[in-house]
């Protein structure tokens, strides 16, 4: 490479080279390339020329060239969003604002007529009521979570904006929560889509065509009648608490608390009462927990979290890598990137994946959004602590020590899984999932960990609760633990109780042969383990 | 979310057919509509005005403006050419509109080209791939740039960068033929004149003679 300085003299092409750039459809413009591209043979300045032209386009943006990240474009879309919200509206023509203006002056010269001549009268146009659409609207569901992906429609889904009838939601790889009005929430998990059918004064129909709907309302507060249609039959919610799962063409109703009514084709109509799980099609109304119950509880308990107040915040949470658990004081709300309505105030946010976390306080303005972006590649165990932090709040939250405990369980770690199910009940006594936890250890130490008298304790606990879903699991665990002890009285009035309280049962039938086994001469026998 | 590249006619015939409706329904209002649109709109626009503005703030805010004047006018929006076209012409019109301001504010300020007073470069340290290079050539083509009268910046930029015919861009910032000809050839000597005079510069073009 050799290097040749142009020479600043002034090259006598440059002309001939601008008007090139000028119109390339040109009529000379063939002899015009022609000659210039013999000239630049010889000519260094025009080749200089040319390479800077190359360069601008190449390298020549002034301001920055980076894309914006997720966040900083989804901040943008909602200022700009909300600037055109506030800027006045600009009329289209003065041929449609004039109209309006003489029938607008018109109505108000023949108002004052009337009030001139009826006093006590108030004119008609004083008393016109807000437009029905508007009313619907204001009422509407509306979306208080988003997290990850999730279309309304077709489009991106928006935070806080209120949903009208025939509004169909997907989720994809994140999960949405609609406010339905009165405290009630629905939760729509991953894979899902919903349709908002109609909504009366009545009551609001939901139709469920795959997924997960949790629906969460308040104890002891009147609400609007809530009804899941599903390919199998209708479910109307009366309970406070309900599941309805649409997998694989089954349809399954889980009741947490409260009830549940469920109507099918050529059946009459059937209550699942709390605790209850039916798979529509069957006959038979099961009791009793398993793992989906305890997923459950967790879930509503991060829901209910949410805020659907008018002075509730907004928090925007992004990681980088993405879908990271986000967890707000305590309660997983889901991953990112989320958008959630929550109360204003000081919140404690946790975002944590694959072993990395970090943790902030965040301060919600009644009403204002708050962003906040977590970079987990550089996080160790925990970010750096925002100005004010409380180390306290630090600790492990009650959603993370429960999902650590169910992973020890699920590496057959029992005793660091008890552990860790009692720190979890040490810490947070008063969590919703509390009762569930009872059940959880108990099981370890009954059936892992041999710790009888503890299991019992554990079980005794869980039905000392005032919503019990899985008491039928608590009462067997409660006479196994007492049999382990030795059976005796104790062991066959559990025996009674549970199948008092479970007459259906599947171990009834066993039972029922231990019973007659401790009604014997030898009450102590071990019948079997 | 990804969003698949058309293929077929059938494609882009059912793109053209969604990004009607959206248009249509985010003119009416529907929120998820216009989140929608700006969202797809953020960077064209970005990388439209990074031609014209230098600083990051009055990126945010001309961006801002552009997708604002965007939003208002969706109704007059006719489908006769792609949205992302249609909103880099508003986006010209804005900058443009921002340039003459910032022009009038700012119109005590020389924009003469500075005498050249770094150290004459080795053709050594002129690889344009050094990121170093880069952002130094990057820094005197923007200066350079700026010394144009906002009209002249324009029109030259939608000329060189993004290869508009002459009608093109006198419909875009509706001026007439002839005028946007004038402007063109007067920038393109004044551009010319200006880079002749940085050192710099005139040795990173001819360092690459081979």
């Amino acid at each position: 490479m050799s290097h040749t300085t142009p020479q600043r003299s002034g090259c006598a092409c440059a002309d001939l080279l601008i008007e090139a750039q000028l119109d390339g459809e040109h009529p000379n413009h063939g002899a015009t390339q022609a000659s210039l591209a013999q000239h630049r043979e010889v000519c260094a300045e025009c080749r200089a020329d040319e390479r800077l032209v190359d360069l601008w386009r190449t390298h020549g943006p002034l301001g920055p060239c980076d894309p914006l990240d997720e966040l900083a474009r989804m901040r943008l879309v909602h200022e700009v969003l909300a600037a055109h919200d506030r800027a006045p509206r600009r009329p289209r023509s003065l041929w449609l604002v004039a109209p309006a203006a003489a029938v607008v002056s018109a109505l108000l010269v023949t108002s004052w007529l009337v009030w001139r001549q009826e006093p006590t009268q108030v004119p008609a146009l004083a008393t016109a009521a807000p437009t029905p659409s508007l009313a619907e609207r204001e009422s509407a569901p509306r979306s208080v979570l988003i997290a990850g992906e999730v279309t309304v429609s077709g489009l991106p889904a928006g935070l806080g904006d209120h949903l009208g009838e025939e509004t169909t939601i997907e989720t994809g790889r994140g999960s949405m929560v609609l406010a339905v009005g009165e405290g009630v929430l629905a939760h729509l998990g991953g894979r899902g889509r919903v349709r908002l059918m109609r909504r009366t004064e009545q009551n609001t129909v939901l139709r469920l065509d795959v997924g997960r709907l949790l629906i969460t309302a308040p104890e002891g507060r009147p609400h609007r009648a809530l009804e899941v249609e599903t390919p199998a039959g209708t479910v109307a919610l009366i309970g406070t608490v309900v599941a309805v799962d649409v997998r694989l063409g089954a349809v399954d109703v889980n009741v947490l608390r409260g009830r549940a009514e469920v109507s099918e084709a050529g059946r009459p109509r059937r209550a699942v009462p709390v605790g209850g799980r039916l798979r529509l099609g069957s006959t038979r109304v099961h009791t009793g927990a398993d793992t989906a119950h305890r997923e459950l509880w967790q879930l509503a308990h991060g829901v209910e979290a949410l805020s659907d107040r008018d002075d509730a915040g907004v928090l925007r949470i992004s990681s980088v890598p993405p879908r990271a658990i986000v967890v707000v004081d305590g309660r997983e709300l889901g991953e990112t990137p989320l958008a959630a309505r929550v109360g204003p105030g000081r919140h404690v946010v946790r975002v944590s994946q694959a072993g990395r976390s970090a943790v902030r306080e965040l301060a919600l303005s009644p009403g204002r959004e708050t962003f906040s972006a977590f970079d987990l590649r550089a996080a160790a165990t925990t970010a750096e602590p925002a100005p004010g932090y409380d180390a306290a709040a630090a600790e492990p939250t009650a959603a993370e020590l429960l999902r650590a405990a169910q992973t020890l369980r699920a590496q057959r770690q029992w005793q660091a899984a008890a552990d860790t199910y009692r720190r979890l009940l040490a810490a947070f006594p008063e969590a919703g999932h509390a009762a569930a936890v009872e059940l959880s250890l108990g099981d370890v130490l009954l059936y892992d960990l041999r710790e009888h008298a503890a299991a019992l304790a554990s079980f005794r606990a869980y039905l000392a609760h005032p919503s019990t879903p899985a008491a039928e699991e608590a009462r067997l665990g409660v006479a196994l633990a007492l049999r382990a002890q030795g059976g005796g009285e104790a062991e066959r009035a559990a025996i009674e109780e549970l199948l008092a309280h479970h007459p259906l049962t599947v171990r009834a039938d066993e039972l029922r042969a231990r019973l007659r086994a401790l009604s014997g001469p030898q009450p102590g026998e071990a019948a079997h383990d | 979310m990804g969003h698949a590249v058309p293929k077929t006619p059938a494609d882009l015939g059912r793109a053209k057919e969604i990004e009607a409706a959206l248009v249509q329904r985010a003119a009416a209002g529907d929120r998820h509509a216009q989140q929608n649109i700006l969202l797809r709109l953020v960077e064209p626009v970005r990388s439209t005005l990074r031609f014209f503005l230098s600083g990051d703030a009055e990126l945010q805010d001309v961006t801002q403006a552009t997708l604002i004047e965007v939003l208002r006018s969706l109704g007059s929006f006719r489908q006769e050419s792609r949205l992302e076209t249609w909103t880099h012409r508003i986006a010209v019109r804005v900058a443009l509109r921002h340039l003459r301001r910032r022009r009038r504010r700012d119109a005590w300020v020389t924009l003469e080209a500075t005498p050249e007073v770094a150290a004459p470069p080795t053709p050594a340290d002129l690889h344009a791939s050094d990121p170093g290079v880069r952002e130094e050539l990057r820094r005197r083509l923007g200066r350079m740039v700026q010394t144009l009268r906002p009209e002249r910046q324009v029109a030259v930029v939608l000329r060189l960068v993004h290869g508009y015919s002459i009608e093109e861009i006198a419909t875009i910032t509706a001026t007439r033929v002839n005028t946007v000809r004038s402007r063109l050839r007067a920038a393109l000597k004044q551009l010319r004149a200006v880079a002749h005079q940085d050192g710099y510069l005139m040795a990173w073009a001819g360092g690459h003679e081979s």
